[in-house]
């Protein structure tokens, strides 16, 4: 909170990958926001203890990462920082069922088949809902919905949440200086200050939103952001969702992990003999 | 209590997802009177406001978790419960995509249980009964007290049977609900002195923007097909979820059923146990609904009908009663799986060299 610049570095900077062109970046949103959709309910409809059937999934995120040129280790922050406690729950599942399964040479508690099947739904989902953010930006997310028919106030106030958080961090570092300057050899702020600090912030961040809103409508805003990226829906867009859509529905209706094992052990079995 | 898509299934989130979207739609119609350009600032502000809120983790002493602020209450106070809902769905699709938090199919469940018992059962029906005209100031922060609490312990609920609806962990239900409610009733607590001082401040020094938005429009200014919606959206949301024990929980019902008799009476079991398996199995023959799922279809080491149902009894977990699995079939899905991974990563890194190359001949 006292460097609200770099606060808002990290929290903007998503917005910023977006800005990048790239086979993906270049799709239009709503093709990109409907393949994230349907990628996160095939992911979803798995069974419960379900692993390795879901391994093939991994392709969507790793070629969309490589299509898109970002970087791995970004992805990775995000799912690791989403990770903690969803594996809370995850992790109380080999204490419930404790009946034993054999995966392969190996006998285990049918729990940790549970608790795999979670964590790796978590790396996919998430890793899902970043390459939407990270390659259709707040704008592009914004354009899937209102061509999702949402209404436009309802857009409105979703891109707003998303824009004054930087208003309100301004808000705050300035509130905080004023009392830092004001309190002394006081540290922090005293418990009977904390309804007026934050009743004040929130008053403080309304009125330089007001004005905000008052110095667009001037302009001419009415409610649409028009990012100039406004292109048609095109044959390549309809090809992406067309194509990952057909592999969702493989992924989920074939078992392809099972068919690569039976492959593999043919060829051994091939090899010895 | 941001729920993700890891521990929901289609079935469940989607009919959350249902009932989200019929709420939002009357909240919307509800609202659109009083909404003006003076107010879509506010609720933009509002809605920043409660998403830096639940960006902040505090402790709670003696159990050695962490909590974050809902909010809910809050928004409906300052903008009145049908433009708080709005705010707060804006809020938690930021979360999901920018933060993660929470996912995009849990994304209803999620607005469900911070947005719909905060600004239609606590507000309404707790927070402006106590507070009355909001002149006492200690009416107000009991009323803000009471009603968070309540909020966030309905919420809380709603996170515990839309978990275990949902079917993806085993968690028993009073273990779960044991684990949910008094850490809420902590995190209520706390909301409730956060939204309390809040609400105090504002009555003070700006009243106009609580008694501008806060009240909600009398009934007789919204027509009555209105309340239809909010039926429909309701009897939406109650037969998603009536479905969804259908779709999710029979087969599981069964499942259940079958461990707890392998686990129990082992030899007198394992006849009905079986029995049972094997209809799960000819019922999900074209499904691939465990990993682990050995083939019939297995060319050198074919595995017969029975063996087939024993590994897939296995797989339910019960393999002690069935020790003459053919661990090769198993085995397939572990390695087949670990190659599909590999494949996966091997044509990101091709498409990665494919487009690094492109790249470095453009630029040549």
């Amino acid at each position: 909170m006292r460097d609200p610049s770099r606060a808002l570095a990290a929290f903007y900077s998503i917005d910023a990958l977006a800005r990048r062109h790239s086979p993906v970046h270049d799709r239009h949103p709503v093709a990109l926001c409907a393949t994230t959709a349907a990628f996160v309910v095939t992911a979803a409809s798995f069974g419960r203890r379900d692993v390795s059937a879901l391994l093939p999934l991994f392709l969507y995120p790793f070629v969309t990462l490589a299509l898109s040129g970002l970087r791995p280790a970004e992805l990775l922050g995000r799912v690791v920082a989403a990770s903690p406690a969803i594996l809370a729950i995850a992790a109380l599942s080999p204490i419930f069922e404790r009946a034993p399964v054999r995966v392969g040479p190996w006998i285990l508690a049918s729990g940790w088949l549970s608790c795999a099947s979670i964590a790796l739904k978590l790396a996919l989902t998430v890793s899902a809902a970043f390459l939407l953010v990270a390659t259709a930006g707040m704008g592009g997310v914004a354009r899937g919905l209102r061509a999702a028919r949402l209404p436009k106030l309802v857009v409105l106030v979703f891109q707003m949440t998303y824009r004054y958080v930087a208003l309100l961090l301004s808000e705050v570092s300035g509130m905080a200086r004023a009392h830092e300057l004001r309190a002394g050899p006081r540290k922090g702020v005293g418990k009977t200050l904390w309804g007026p600090m934050l009743g004040g912030l929130l008053l403080r961040s309304y009125d330089r939103a007001g004005r905000v809103h008052d110095a667009m409508a001037m302009r001419g805003f009415d409610g649409e952001y028009r990012s100039g990226r406004d292109g048609p829906f095109g044959g390549l867009d309809a090809a992406y969702c067309t194509a990952w859509s057909a592999f969702f529905a493989a992924a989920r209706f074939l078992d392809i992990s099972g068919a690569l094992g039976r492959a593999a052990g043919f060829i051994a079995r091939g090899a010895a003999s | 209590m941001h729920m993700a898509d890891a521990l929901i299934s289609p079935a469940v989130g989607g009919a959350a997802w249902v009932a989200t979207v019929g709420i939002a739609a009357y909240s919307l119609r509800r609202s659109k009177a009083d909404i003006d350009d003076k107010k879509i600032p506010l609720m933009g502000v509002m809605a920043a406001f409660v998403f830096a809120a639940q960006m902040i983790n505090f402790s709670i002493p003696g159990t050695g978790s962490s909590g974050h602020l809902g909010g809910g209450l809050l928004l409906a106070a300052i903008l009145g419960p049908y433009a708080g809902f709005i705010a707060m769905g804006s809020v938690l699709a930021v979360q999901a995509l920018f933060f993660a938090d929470g996912g995009l199919l849990a994304y209803g469940c999620n607005v469900f249980n911070l947005g719909f018992f905060t600004c239609f059962i606590a507000y309404p029906l707790v927070y402006r009964k106590i507070a009355g005209d909001g002149a006492s100031k200690a009416r107000n922060f009991a009323a803000a007290m009471l009603a968070a609490a309540l909020g966030l312990q309905a919420g809380a609920f709603g996170v515990v049977l839309e978990t275990l609806l949902s079917g993806k962990t085993e968690l028993p239900f009073g273990a779960f609900v044991a684990l949910m409610q008094p850490i809420h009733l902590a995190i209520g607590l706390v909301e409730g002195l956060v939204t309390a001082a809040v609400i105090a401040y504002v009555r003070k020094v700006s009243p106009a923007l609580l008694h501008g938005y806060g009240e909600p429009i009398p009934a007789g200014r919204a027509n009555g097909g209105r309340k239809v919606v909010l039926g429909l959206a309701v009897a939406a949301a109650a037969i998603g979820i009536f479905m969804s024990w259908f779709a999710s929980a029979n087969p599981d019902g069964l499942e259940w059923a079958m461990e707890r008799t392998s686990g129990g009476a082992e030899l007198e079991a394992e006849g009905r146990a079986h029995e049972a398996a094997a209809g799960i199995q000819s019922a999900t023959a074209f499904l691939p609904d465990y990993g682990f799922r050995p083939s019939s279809a297995e060319g050198a080491t074919a595995v017969t009908g029975d063996d087939a149902t024993a590994a897939q009894d296995e797989t339910e977990g019960t393999a002690e009663a069935w020790p003459s699995v053919n661990a090769g079939t198993s085995l397939s899905g572990v390695v087949g799986g670990a190659m599909a991974l590999g494949l996966s990563a091997l044509a990101g890194l091709a498409v990665f060299a494919a487009r690094r190359k492109g790249e470095r001949s453009r630029s040549a």
